[in-house]
């Protein structure tokens, strides 16, 4: 029982960097109905802008951890934002207006892109720093000496999560912003003739994309202790399994999706095998789509017009 | 009438898609606080006329005027902020926002405080009172009268000038059609809206209208105020008697 709870913690934080992840396809998707298949590398590029901003801070001696870590949310938000902003600009805007494959060809190649220059600019090797958050609790003592731990990290994470699906929830469904990102997706040209710019309210969909994937890049940073160049592509492939699992389109969706793969994985490679955690999580996405073609939450494309 | 500048002029307007051109010179002048009909076959060009102004396509060739100034190459979203709405062809609601979100949509794009916006939807309400009703329902599940009354109510939203209305009356029952045609008399004469209307329903338009303009196949082919259209014959046969082509 010890053992099961402490994996179900586990794979909660795990799930939940899934999640945080997740959000910006689905949101991507959703309004440009494209697989942005960089998005994976987004999240790769703000776990190392974290990583540097870190260790630039620290070699100015800096030693209070908590306004080192909002620096380093900070800066590496802006510019993984800028990043997303960029790559929305040049490789998938003069596309738009293209056959519905190039934009996702482009996007393809754009991962390449990051993952290659990201290899070249700061090496093959995986990038390790010493444990920054450190500390936790010991929920409860087994008989047999196993105890199951929830670390203040763990704690972050999750919190972290919460606090920004709640926050992006209230964006999307409240404020102009959100009014004209879902006009968008549902009816570009009359959200044009009403007056939406309708470019820049794609733009700020990437930067906020990939402003989350900043997010995630970093809490993985400070939960693993470590980067590398390649760490966008499975995390991405995961992510976006996450969005389809939980419907893509819907924020709480991509949440719940990126739970669902992060428990799953996480369990199977506790009680089965680790070497087959991916196959179960992929085959679990299989046989949901099977029976629930739009996911989790999705909703069914039936409209009275 | 003609003495002061008209509100809208298009001159010369000319817009294809891809090779098929679908307006091919089209002059059209609209006078502030007029109901101006357009009535022409089915593919004449009167809804491209109308997207035309807002951008989309793009004018190939010609000019846009709108209050004496060029709009012809004004990007499609910032006509909008010029205070011309659109009630488009087929509608366009958006399904999957609510009424009250719909209507928000419309309102958006003229900056108004709260209060301002509030005055505005209870005109819209006073219009069309079923709005008030569906306003928690979600676009998509309305019928395609309330669709219809929230397309306009969506472009009054924004406190137009110059209104752009695309067969308001297309797929709905008598009743709700005369209903939405009362609607636009009350407007213009109330508020001095100055509207151009798009109609297969060629009786209702140029009743409605005091100037209108037949177009045929991307020009204007015959114009005049819209009881002097009623009269003629060749409109009666083509708009009026069903289709009799002679």
């Amino acid at each position: 029982m010890d053992y099961f709870a402490q994996q179900l913690i586990n794979g909660l934080v795990l799930g939940s960097i899934y999640g945080l992840i997740a959000i910006g396809y689905t949101m991507v998707y959703g309004i440009v109905g494209m697989i942005n298949f960089a998005h994976g590398d987004i999240f790769m590029i703000g776990g190392f802008i974290a990583l540097i901003s870190f260790l630039i801070l620290v070699s100015f001696g800096l030693t209070a951890v908590p306004l080192i870590l909002l620096v380093v949310l900070l800066v590496s938000m802006v510019i993984t934002a800028l990043y997303g902003w960029t790559i929305e600009r040049i490789a998938y805007r003069p596309l738009r207006h293209s056959f519905r494959l190039a934009p996702m060809l482009s996007a393809i190649g754009m991962s390449f892109v990051l993952t290659n220059y990201s290899q070249v600019a700061q090496g093959a090797r995986v990038k390790p720093i010493p444990p920054v958050i450190t500390g936790g609790y010991t929920l409860h003592e087994g008989a047999e000496g196993f105890a199951v731990q929830l670390s203040n990290m763990q704690i972050i994470v999750v919190l972290a999560t919460i606090v920004l699906l709640t926050l992006f929830t209230w964006l999307v469904s409240r404020t102009r912003l959100g009014r004209d990102m879902r006009a968008c997706e549902q009816d570009q040209t009359m959200a044009a003739l009403l007056g939406v710019d309708v470019d820049r309210t794609i733009s700020m969909t990437f930067v906020i994309g990939a402003g989350l994937a900043a997010v995630a890049g970093m809490m993985y940073l400070l939960y693993y202790g470590q980067v590398d160049f390649n760490m966008g592509f499975v995390a991405g492939i995961k992510a976006f399994t996450a969005a389809v699992l939980g419907g893509i389109g819907s924020l709480p969706g991509a949440v719940l999706g990126g739970l669902a793969i992060g428990l799953i994985e996480t369990f199977w490679s506790a009680y089965f095998s680790v070497e087959y955690k991916d196959v179960a999580a992929f085959s679990i996405l299989i046989i949901v789509l099977i029976f629930m073609p739009t996911g989790l939450l999705g909703r069914p494309e039936v409209e009275k017009v | 009438m003609t003495a002061a500048s008209p509100l809208l002029a298009i001159r010369g307007l000319r817009a294809a898609y891809g090779k098929i051109e679908a307006l091919k010179g089209v002059d059209i002048e609209i006078n502030s606080g007029e109901i101006v009909a357009l009535i022409g076959a089915n593919g004449a060009g009167k809804s491209t006329l109308m997207m035309t102004i807002f951008g989309r396509p793009r004018a190939r060739a010609g000019q846009i005027l709108y209050d004496g100034k060029d709009i012809t190459t004004v990007p499609t979203h910032e006509i909008a902020h010029l205070r011309i709405a659109q009630s488009p062809e087929g509608r366009r609601i958006f399904p999957r926002m609510s009424v009250a979100e719909n209507l928000r949509m419309g309102a958006d794009v003229t900056d108004s405080t709260d209060a301002e916006r509030d005055s505005t939807l209870e005109r819209v309400f006073a219009l069309f009172p079923r709005l008030k009703e569906r306003f928690a329902q979600r676009g998509g599940t309305l019928s395609g009268g309330e669709q219809q009354m929230l397309a306009i109510g969506r472009a009054l939203m924004s406190r137009p000038r110059l209104l752009l209305l695309d067969e308001p009356s297309l797929g709905l029952a008598p009743l709700i059609a005369r209903q939405i045609f009362d609607a636009i008399r009350t407007l213009n004469r109330q508020d001095g809206l100055t509207v151009l209307i798009v109609e297969q329903n060629a009786n209702h338009a140029l009743k409605l209208a005091h100037r209108g303009y037949v177009m045929v196949n991307g020009l204007i082919t015959l114009a005049g105020s819209g009881a002097e259209l009623l009269q003629r014959p060749e409109i009666r046969a083509a708009y009026l008697e069903g289709g009799r082509h002679t």
